[in-house]
């Protein structure tokens, strides 16, 4: 069988050729000189018909897969020579990456604003609405309704502010007259928070503003207990304040019975861990019930009520309270 | 008040120690605030260290004027060299001192020192530096009988730990120590030993009548008045006990008649009255209300001028006392007083709470009597001091009292259900526990198998009227730690409202892009409306006012949040801040016919200067009209609001013409624009400054509360057609997208601008406008002939409505 070429040599040589190509041009040289339209093998397989017919079958078999090793080759080769081509050109497109990217500056929500929203979500989770109500509000419902009578110190001049031209109408001092509206609104059961802003008439110092923020929280239903006070305070101050021991001591307020004090433990920078005082609380008193047209025999419940300005002050260590108020952007873009 | 332990422990024989006493009284709601621990602590050391001396010589000071330089035997070898700064130093007397090593009550221990050069080896104490007073002249003088050497300690014994206690306003029982004594008995069961209330030998001539009358014509204000007559009173210094257990609870002494009254009103709550019997006029005492006009000079020196809200205490002729809190010069007792008129009276509190307001004094006395006394009191403070007199002061009682009180019906026993207890506490407290609880507390228990019927001792009857106080006391004493803590099961049933959406949404939306929230007083001063140029009839200037501001600053509520926002920034600028962007949502006042307010939220942003990043390759441009209407929009957008600005808006506040107003869904939503350099004038702020307020109401309402539904622009091809045109500067971008909408019909499924242009190749009177339109319809592919139909129309109609010319 001479005059047909040794076709897995050929290949062989072909491919070796191949992969050595060092460059585009070379590999195209490569691919005419093997598999172009002159290239001996391509001639050979032009040629098939002219063959013995005995011999047709086995050279067409291995001319075509030599064909296809040979360009499963350049492929593989075009493409490896493509890739460093494209490395190559990469590599010499240098940025120095430090520089600052595109910015898309972040504002900042007020630090009030954020606590305020960290406790309505968390209460929103347990089931509670967000409830409001006027600043501009009615001694009946700030005192009176929450049983404190007329002739208390709380209701004088020197600590409340009183609005022109009203018959005994304040800035409201608690958010708790929220309480009475709510629960005027229908029967129980009620599940609600109230944050919002209030009033008193403090000068303004360090630790002091006229005006801050609380949130008020009631529940009333048949069965709740000073243990559903617990445990609901208890809660909610672990998932605000981190995982922290909570205490509760006997403490008073007109409007509800029994009253505490809550307390969280507290550890400093120098290390002493000290009980802070974070809010009020009690079961709601039966003659606030009666105030507001509930029976206090079937219903029970309790309040409860912060500042988010406290709690903001110790969660930022923010010290001074008039920095919450000044509106200073070096302050507040601390806080996105 | 202040509790000194050692006067408790007189009372209440309790084996806790001070910590554990206080810790328990905290827990049971008698807050413990602070415990100061007085005197020189008492330690081994300490013993060695504090010593009794003599000071053998005291020389002047080389090189310091008022230095001493003092040889002292402290029982030593050899005598010490000290030096000394005080004025009332001398050689001979006895003194305690403090050698290098002690350590002081406040914790810091002594060393050697070098004053101006001159070694000292110690330390000559006042009772200020060992902390039994307040405040000390100078050195503290000891009696000769004491050896050199003797450890100070063996001398004056520590006076002990006082624990600083915030009591609640309900319980005005324990502004007593023997009232405090009272409750420990009741929250540690420890023995409580009975007052003793015996009055001395009523040995004064007569019968009280015979001295002095009485006439109290305003019993509502004064439910008991109580007086005895003392005569052949000696007037001096009180014995040493006395005095130091006063300054412990931080009173100074005075004399021994009016320390007395104070000693006893420490000891009981009830504040005592001491008169000169012989400078009333009568001698009569008359309880009324003053005249309008009557003056008074108190103790203090001080003339007050009285009115017929006051009550006093007076002879016959004039006020000798206000009564429960201040008394008259005239009426004191002195040196040379030999007869005393003792007064044990109750007051109404909130009479005593209001004229001490209005006068601006509150006493240790008007404290006690603001939460109202028991009428049962006056004659338990009565006695003791009557026998504190005859003891002290060597007095004798004349027999009798004046007594006027109306007989005050006992309160009714309480019922106390079981069942009550546990469903207002959540606890199995057993009912043999909640009596032994109450018997403790002074109350007759009469068990039962449901209730205990329950009657309240005198002490506590102000706050002890229902079976919820019952309850209260229980729990308290019971202990509210123990008490299990759950969570209540409730079926949730809350979300937040559109408005609370709105708001957190806009506040989040605002902040993402850079903006910081602040917030700003509520109370502004009234000349804003001023200031933002408001006419004197705009409706704006309809405030509420505040009667009793603090200052002109904080006058008025709010109308609007722009002028606290310009505050902001003013300061803001003061300190070389350039740009930046701030806003506040919350609340604005407008007085409704009811005396209340209408209360609507807005938010309202500045920006000013040039916000945003500047950087290496970005710069960010000065605000203007177009910076707040955008912000506007996009906050609008934020709230699912598609908004526009719409010219021909006339806010005082704004430039002129650089505004717009806001509107979405046919109304106005809210305003935009430049504020005008006047204003920014006014408020000291430099410009430019852009602003925007959005009404958080309009905006809830025109919020689209259905899902939006899909159109199909997908499966169809959405042709665009540019429309270049002059137009006359007269004529609004929105109106031109308006009408070229309107003309081009549903097929229209948007129109914008892509190029504003004005100046040069531009005539005059005429701005170039690119608009581009967006042709489609879901389902369905058009033709060349509807689109090219689409924009003819819009050409025709732009043409014939606003004067446009097309270019091309």
């Amino acid at each position: 069988m001479s005059g047909i070429p040794d076709l897995s040599a050929l290949a062989d040589e072909a491919i070796a050729e191949i992969s050595s190509a060092a460059d585009l041009e070379a590999l195209e040289a490569a691919r005419v000189r093997f598999v172009g339209r002159k290239a001996p093998l391509t001639e050979l397989l032009g040629l098939i018909g002219t063959l013995p017919p005995e011999d047709r079958g086995r050279v067409g078999k291995e001319g075509n897969a030599a064909r296809r090793a040979i360009e499963a080759a350049l492929d593989a080769r075009h493409g490896a020579l493509e890739a460093e081509a494209m490395g190559a050109a990469l590599e010499a497109d240098t940025a120095d990456v430090t520089l600052p990217g595109n910015a898309f500056p972040l504002g900042a929500l007020h630090p009030i604003t954020q606590v305020r929203l960290e406790v309505e979500d968390i209460f929103l989770g347990m089931g509670y609405s967000v409830a409001d109500g006027p600043e501009v509000e009615t001694g009946f419902n700030n005192f009176t309704a929450l049983n404190t009578p007329d002739g208390h110190p709380a209701r004088s001049e020197s600590d409340t502010f009183f609005v022109e031209g009203g018959d005994d109408v304040l800035l409201r001092t608690q958010t708790s007259p929220v309480q009475i509206r709510t629960m005027q609104q229908g029967p129980p059961p009620v599940y609600v928070i109230a944050p919002g802003t209030v009033y008193r008439r403090d000068d303004v110092d360090a630790t002091h503003s006229p005006m801050f923020h609380q949130v008020e929280g009631l529940a009333v239903d048949e069965g709740l207990t000073f243990g559903h006070l617990k445990g609901t305070i208890t809660y909610f101050l672990q998932r605000l304040l981190g995982d922290r021991e909570v205490r509760v001591i006997p403490h008073f307020f007109p409007f509800t019975e029994p009253s505490v004090d809550v307390s969280v433990s507290w550890t400093d920078k120098q290390g002493r861990t000290d009980w802070l005082e974070v809010a009020g609380a009690g079961m709601v008193d039966p003659n606030v019930f009666a105030n507001v047209g509930y029976d206090p025999e079937r219903w029970t419940g309790f309040a409860f009520g912060f500042g988010l300005d406290r709690i903001a002050m110790i969660r930022h260590q923010i010290s001074d309270i008039r920095l919450l108020y000044e509106g200073d952007l070096r302050f507040l873009e601390q806080f996105s | 008040m202040k509790l000194p332990l050692e006067w408790l422990r007189e009372h209440v024989a309790t084996d806790l120690d001070d910590s554990a006493l206080a810790e328990r009284l905290t827990a049971t709601g008698t807050a413990v605030e602070r415990t100061i621990e007085r005197g020189i602590p008492a330690t081994g050391a300490n013993r060695e260290a504090f010593r009794i001396g003599k000071v053998l010589s005291a020389e002047q000071h080389p090189d310091a004027d008022r230095l001493r330089v003092l040889s002292v035997d402290t029982g030593d070898d050899a005598p010490r060299q000290i030096v000394c700064g005080a004025p009332n130093v001398a050689a001979g007397q006895t003194v305690a001192v403090a050698l290098p090593g002690a350590v002081m009550p406040g914790g810091q221990k002594l060393g050697k020192a070098k004053l101006r050069g001159v070694e000292s080896l110690g330390m000559v104490l006042s009772a200020s530096e060992l902390e039994m007073a307040e405040e000390s002249d100078g050195i503290l003088v000891l009696s000769d009988d004491l050896a050199a050497g003797t450890p100070v300690l063996d001398v004056l014994p520590p006076p002990g730990t006082i624990l600083e206690l915030e009591l609640t306003p309900n319980r005005g029982d324990c502004q007593g120590i023997y009232g405090i004594a009272r409750e420990v008995h009741a929250i540690t069961g420890a023995p409580l030993h009975a007052l003793d209330t015996a009055l001395p030998p009523e040995d004064g001539a007569g019968e009280v009548g015979d001295y002095v009358s009485l006439r109290v014509e305003a019993p509502d204000l004064c439910p008991r008045y109580m007086a005895c007559v003392l005569l052949d009173v000696r007037v001096g210094p009180s014995p040493e006990w006395m005095v130091r257990r006063l300054e412990a609870a931080g009173m100074r002494s005075i004399n021994n008649v009016v320390d007395i009254t104070n000693y006893v009103m420490l000891l009981t709550a009830q504040p005592l009255h001491a008169f000169d019997l012989d400078r009333l006029a009568g001698p009569g005492i008359v309880v009324r209300r003053a005249l309008d006009g009557e003056t008074i000079t108190t103790l203090d020196g001080q003339d007050r001028t009285l009115s017929a809200d006051h009550l006093v205490i007076a002879d016959t002729e004039k006020p000798a006392v206000i009564a429960g809190i201040f008394g008259a010069e005239f009426a004191e007792v002195s040196g040379g007083t030999t007869r005393v008129l003792l007064e044990a009276a109750t007051f109404d509190g909130p009479s005593i709470i209001r004229t001490s307001l209005g006068l601006g004094l509150r006493t240790e006395s008007s404290a006690r009597f603001e939460k109202g006394q028991p009428t049962d009191l006056p004659p338990v403070a009565m006695a003791i001091a009557c026998r504190l007199m005859h003891e002290l002061a060597g007095a004798s009682l004349v027999p009798g009292a004046l007594d006027e009180h109306a007989v005050a019906d006992r309160p009714a026993p309480i019922t106390l259900r079981h069942a009550r207890v546990a469903t207002i506490l959540g606890a199995d407290i057993a009912a043999g526990e909640a009596a032994g609880i109450l018997e403790r507390l002074g109350c007759t228990v009469q068990p039962g198998d449901d209730a205990h019927v329950v009657t309240v001792p005198w002490w506590r009857t102000a706050d002890l009227q229902r079976e919820i106080d019952l309850i209260e006391e229980v729990g308290r004493v019971h202990g509210l730690d123990r008490i299990p803590a759950v969570l209540p099961r409730l079926e949730a049933h809350a979300a937040l409202t559109p408005e609370q959406q709105v708001v957190r949404r806009l506040s989040r939306y605002a902040a993402d892009q850079g903006l910081s929230e602040a917030i700003t007083y509520r109370f502004v001063p009234e000349h804003d409306a001023g200031r933002l140029g408001l006419p004197a009839d705009d409706e704006r200037r309809k405030v509420v006012r505040i009667t009793n501001a603090l200052s002109d600053e904080m006058a008025v509520m709010r109308r609007s949040l722009v002028p606290g926002l310009l505050r902001a920034v003013e300061r803001n600028q003061a300190h070389q801040r350039r740009d930046g962007g701030i806003f506040e949502v919350g609340r604005t006042y407008v007085p409704s016919n009811d005396g209340l307010a209408d209360e609507p939220e807005e938010i309202t942003a500045l920006l000013f200067g040039a916000p945003g990043a500047r950087g290496w390759r970005q710069s960010p441009a000065d605000v203007d009209v177009w910076a707040a209407t955008g912000l506007a929009i996009a906050l609008a957008g934020a709230v699912g609001v598609e908004a526009q600005a719409i010219a021909g808006l006339r806010q005082p506040w704004m430039h002129p013409v650089r505004q717009a107003r806001i509107t979405a869904g046919g109304i106005v939503v809210g305003v935009a624009g430049e504020v005008h350099p006047a204003v920014l004038r006014d408020f000291g702020v430099r410009g430019p400054v852009a602003a925007l307020t959005l009404m958080v109401r309009e905006l809830v309402k025109v919020r689209p509360s259905d899902p939006r539904r899909y159109t199909d622009l997908i499966s169809v091809p959405v042709s665009t057609r540019d429309l270049a045109m002059l137009i006359p500067d007269t004529v609004t971008a929105a109106h031109v997208l308006d009408v070229a909408r309107e003309a081009g019909g549903d097929l229209v499924r948007g129109a914008e601008v892509f190029d504003h242009y004005a100046g040069d190749q531009v005539p005059d009177g005429r701005v170039s406008l690119a608009i581009r339109l967006t042709i489609a319809e879901p389902g369905r592919t058009l033709t060349d002939d509807e689109i090219d139909g689409v924009t003819q129309r819009a050409v025709a109609a732009l043409g014939d409505q606003v004067g446009a010319e097309l270019r091309s």
